[in-house]
């Protein structure tokens, strides 16, 4: 969707072009081909805007066709050069009439509604510790959040952090993730304990069949997390596993806030990607 | 907030509302900034947006309240601003 300021600068260019075209008469108008290409560009531009606007269904889509209809006689041509003033004037004016209220305050609402800020405080908040993998995930959650889809947000946040653990056991290489999932396994005290019998990983498809909660306990052999910052990602996985599965969790805006804080706490600013 | 129209009136106008749009954020958030979109809606709420203007008045608080002010990015405050901001929610709780 065309953000408020991009509008802002299209209406600021419709009323000088607007002005220009009331200062200068009929014929002096027919002989200024860069006004009437400024028209046209206008126009053109016009019509991309609102074809992203009716696509985000946030300004009526009367109002879209009427400034549709005034900008589409502007592309088609002005008939009678020696009125081409009255004519520009005429549809400019009804466009501008509109403009401000009916278009430009609509998308500033929108833009301030307070789903639309938290998500992008979190994209400011996730944007510099992300991979572009990580980003795609990120992504999609940020679009969930903002339409209110909180628990298919937080789900597509933790499946980014599995990526970054993903992608920091390959790096490590899978002797040394098989070598701490044997060595977690010796261990006889819970959460240890939930590492037993598991083979060795020798492959990215046998990593995406290790369970999460495996990958966080051997986290902490591999990157040095404590007992503590383990039960925050452990919390943080029950989270995800409630956000997945039919219950009474309905996470707020402010549980998804404090789930990002967290996982990039624990995982974006820890794991090295 | 608003009613004050005398010269130079509109550009402290909007200079108060994004201190204070910061100050919401600090409660909710901790962080001392003002979301650009959450301040224009709100000085549009507040009868009291000026479209052409708008960017420059808060410019001119750049360097003295804000680090740094760039149209559409959140506005974070200095600390001269953060005092600022807390004078502002002061005068508004004592009614001014």
């Amino acid at each position: 969707m065309p953000s408020s300021d991009e509008l802002e600068d299209f209406y600021r260019r419709l009323t000088n072009l607007r002005a220009q075209v009331t200062q200068q008469g009929a014929a002096e108008l027919a002989g200024d081909a860069a006004v009437v290409q400024a028209v046209v560009t206008l126009a053109k531009e016009w019509l991309r805007l609102s074809q992203r606007l009716r696509a985000a269904g946030i300004v009526d889509l009367s109002t879209l066709a009427l400034c549709d209809g005034h900008m589409g006689e502007l592309l088609v041509g002005r008939g009678d050069s020696r009125r081409a003033d009255t004519h520009y004037r005429r549809h400019l004016n009804a466009v501008d009439g509109a403009f401000t209220g009916a278009v430009i305050i609509p998308v500033v609402k929108h833009e301030a509604d307070p789903r639309q800020v938290m998500t992008r405080d979190l994209r400011a908040a996730l944007d510099p510790h992300l991979t572009a993998p990580e980003k795609a995930y990120a992504e999609e959650a940020l679009k969930c959040v903002a339409e209110a889809c909180n628990r298919a947000g937080i789900v597509l946040l933790w499946a980014a952090a599995v990526t970054r653990f993903h992608g920091a056991v390959e790096r490590l290489g899978f002797p040394v993730f098989s070598r701490a999932l044997a060595n977690t396994a010796t261990k006889r005290a819970y959460p240890f304990t939930a590492v037993r019998d598991r083979n060795p990983v020798a492959s990215r498809p046998e990593l995406q069949r290790v369970p999460d909660f495996t990958i966080l306990v051997a986290g902490m052999e591999l990157w040095n997390y404590d007992l503590q910052a383990f039960n925050e990602l452990a919390r943080l996985l029950e989270t995800r596993n409630n956000a997945a599965h039919p219950g009474m969790a309905s996470p707020r805006p402010l549980d998804v806030q404090h789930f990002t804080d967290k996982l990039i706490e624990r995982v974006f600013a820890f794991i090295p990607a | 907030m608003c009613g004050d129209r005398r010269d130079g009136a509109d550009e402290q106008i909007q200079r108060n509302v994004a201190l204070l749009v910061a100050v919401r954020t600090y409660l909710a958030t901790g962080a001392w900034t003002a979301d650009w979109s959450e301040v224009k809606a709100l000085c549009i709420d507040l009868n009291c947006y000026d479209a052409a203007n708008h960017a420059a008045y808060l410019r001119k608080g750049e360097g003295k309240y804000f680090k740094s002010v760039a149209v559409g990015k959140a506005i974070e405050l200095s600390g001269p601003g953060r005092t600022a901001a807390e004078q502002v929610l002061a005068g508004l709780i004592a009614g001014q």
